[in-house]
């Protein structure tokens, strides 16, 4: 359960929240340059609120009048960017690795499973390669390999199939939408991404809100 | 780039520009140890030379790729004798002041040197001059005739900076010219097994014409100016 | 696959042929005035010998203290904004502007034994770095810090934050951050920062001898020793300079070969 009201200031434009996330798949849809970015930025703690109150399963992580911001890495979040940021002097493997690695364990444990996340998204055969070896839809999947492989209460995902090719899409799809992370945050501009009947939240004209899906 | 920031840039500029044109006047060459002399020298004639200040050695290398000056002064005689050698030097050189080797000690002598004795000392900063210039050349003849161990922690490349580290409390005593020594104001140690090592300077002219600036030197104004700067004059 | 040839126009070729020269025309020059015949005689000296040793010691020690104590200030003035940061940007790049003889005057004014702080370290400590080896690797990592600052900010700062929010993301603390993913992101840098000041620190003279004087086997680096030879025997001196070019090309080379391709 995630609950957002408040808003951020960029310059002379305004972004208001008015979110109780529920668990389960959320699709974030609306117009280029409106915010979406921007609303995953401000629950995984890259951006600060200006105003108002961000909890996430009854822990507040962001209020700044009470001068409360829990740092991003302190926080049960998982992300997939859109432009990868992967690694550059791991190979795939150890990329996918490094969430457990960071939470003590084991380097045998964590390649074991993080080779295990790296098939469930098609890729298990190009563990070893380092990142500037792959092509665009490798790293993507690798990124979300990685997003999936880091244990957190919400996972934020920012336009995770745009580089994955078309035969492709269904089976990362289907992938994301069991990911055992309780919930998911979707950035989409790709309207079948979205399933039908879905929970939504629209960015747009400077509000972020929830509304129904169609 | 702000335009405060450019003021300092203009000014460093127009500076440059004034710095240029004013030429034609003598170049005088002139050992290290008249570094203090320059600027009463200048007082005293009425046409200001030009002065290139450096050690002895590389002003005589200076001229031997090309340096022009008209006139050359040097702290011994081997250094002028190797000008003379080059056929760079075109009158006799002549003696013009005679400069000696004193013990300097560093203001309130915190290391409380008395004699050259001390100079054995492992616990005192000792500072000579580099044998490859004339003031570390005539502190090593003084070492080797005394029989002196000296517990040198440094060897400068010059009796300015040697004499200025002793100045500035750096260094507890150093073998420097009885010149730099009064320039700076420096305390010596009497020690009469010092005085007998002396060091010629010599001037010469280098185009062929006398100058005035060794005329001036050689005249009772200049040899009184001269041994006010701690010379000895003949 | 390779790119096909591309003409290099004229108004870049001749500029860039004057800068060509202009590096390596003193090297000519240098090279063509070496006593060849008689180098290793006058590079195996007991001097130009224990000048190597203290070169040596000097200048990859300088390049450590560059490492360990630039590469947090360069993580600093890249991850960070403000008019402090800009005030501490300038400071960095002084002892680049500051001719070398006037750094080791302000060091002797700082740090001598009469120095602001060097007098306290004398008093408290006993510590007196003029004229000991110490004081000769504080006034080559005086000059050469800017050069390892400026490469690995640089690097930083193109990097930028992407991969440090990533990280986060991954629950690296900041800690592990640095040392997991901008460490070895960047180390092709960091080695470049380490050869710059190195090379720099090797090179080292008007500071050094101001600050630490001149003593053989101690303080009495490779340069101190051409330019004190200049004096009497510039042979030696040339060789000792074309031994300088030798070991700092053959190490800038073998770094290029290992680290700094991109």
């Amino acid at each position: 359960m995630i609950s957002l009201h408040g808003h951020v200031l960029r310059g002379s434009l305004r972004l208001d929240f008015d979110l109780d996330v529920e668990p389960g798949v959320h699709y974030v849809v609306g117009p280029n340059g409106a915010g979406k970015t921007t609303l995953l930025r401000v629950l995984a703690g890259l951006e600060a609120l200006d105003g108002g109150e961000l909890a996430i399963d009854g822990q507040t992580v962001d209020r700044p009048a009470g001068g409360r911001f829990v740092a991003a890495h302190r926080r049960p979040v998982a992300m997939a960017f859109q432009d990868h940021r992967l690694f550059p002097h791991l190979s795939v493997l150890d990329n996918v690795a490094f969430p457990a690695r960071r939470r003590g364990a084991s380097r045998h444990d964590a390649r074991t499973a993080a080779r295990r996340h790296l098939e469930s998204v098609g890729v298990g055969d190009i563990a070893r390669r380092r990142p500037r070896e792959l092509s665009v839809g490798q790293q993507q999947r690798t990124a979300i390999a990685r997003a999936l492989a880091t244990p957190a209460a919400l996972l934020l995902l920012d336009e995770p199939l745009a580089a994955i090719d078309d035969a492709s899409r269904t089976l990362i799809r289907s992938r994301l939408r069991s990911a055992t992370h309780p919930t998911t945050v979707w950035v989409s501009h790709d309207p079948s991404d979205v399933e039908a009947g879905s929970r939504r939240i629209s960015v747009e004209g400077g509000a972020v809100r929830q509304t129904l899906g169609s | 780039m702000s335009r405060p920031a450019l003021v300092p840039l203009l000014l460093f500029l127009g500076l440059a520009a004034a710095g240029c044109g004013a030429d034609g006047s003598t170049v005088v060459m002139a050992p290290s140890s008249f570094t203090g002399l320059t600027a009463r020298i200048d007082a005293a004639l009425e046409d200001d030379p030009d002065w290139i200040v450096a050690g002895s050695n590389r002003l005589v290398r200076q001229l031997a790729d090309g340096a022009r000056a008209d006139v050359l002064i040097t702290a011994d005689e081997t250094t002028m004798a190797e000008a003379v050698a080059q056929g760079l030097v075109t009158t006799e050189p002549m003696t013009i002041a005679t400069n000696r080797l004193v013990l300097a000690i560093a203001p309130g002598n915190p290391g409380s040197v008395t004699s050259v004795a001390d100079l054995r000392d492992e616990r005192l900063l000792i500072g000579l001059c580099s044998v490859e210039v004339p003031c570390g050349r005539l502190a090593a003849e003084a070492r080797g005739r005394l029989g002196l161990q000296v517990a040198a922690d440094t060897e400068e490349p010059n009796v300015r900076s040697l004499a200025r580290k002793i100045a500035a409390g750096e260094l507890d005593a150093g073998l420097i010219y009885a010149t730099d020594a009064a320039d700076l104001g420096l305390a010596t140690v009497d020690d009469d097994v010092l005085r007998v090592f002396v060091t010629d300077y010599l001037a010469a002219s280098l185009n062929g014409e006398t100058s005035p600036v060794i005329d001036f030197l050689r005249s009772a104004q200049g040899r009184e100016l001269l041994a006010d700067e701690g010379f000895v004059t003949p | 696959m390779s790119a096909p040839p591309r003409p290099t126009p004229p108004a870049i070729a001749v500029p860039a042929a004057f800068a060509v020269a202009l590096l390596a025309l003193p090297v000519v020059g240098l090279l063509q005035r070496a006593p060849w015949s008689t180098l290793l005689e006058r590079l195996t000296s007991a001097e130009i010998l224990d000048a190597i040793r203290v070169s040596a010691t000097v200048s990859v020690v300088a390049a450590l203290l560059c490492l360990a104590l630039g590469l947090p200030l360069a993580w600093i003035l890249a991850r960070h904004e403000g008019r402090t940061i800009a005030v501490l940007r300038i400071l960095v790049l002084l002892p680049m502007v500051l001719p070398p003889v006037v750094g080791g005057t302000a060091l002797l004014f700082a740090l001598g034994r009469r120095g602001l702080f060097g007098e306290w370290l004398d008093r408290w400590f006993g510590i007196t770095l003029p004229f000991t080896t110490a004081g000769a690797v504080v006034a080559a990592t005086f000059v050469a810090l800017p050069f390892f600052v400026t490469t690995v900010e640089s690097a930083l700062r193109d990097e930028g934050p992407a991969l440090d929010e990533a990280a986060a993301l991954a629950g690296a603390s900041p800690w592990q951050t640095f040392v997991h993913v901008t460490l070895p992101s960047l180390r092709g840098s960091i080695a470049a920062g380490v050869a710059l000041s190195w090379a720099r620190a090797l090179g080292e003279f008007g500071a050094t001898i101001t600050f630490a004087g001149s003593l053989g086997g101690r303080t009495r680096t490779l340069p101190v020793e051409a330019f004190l030879a200049l004096e009497q025997d510039p042979e030696t001196a040339i060789a000792v300079s074309v031994l300088l070019l030798a070991i700092s090309l053959s190490v800038l080379a073998v770094l290029r070969g290992r680290w700094l391709d991109r």
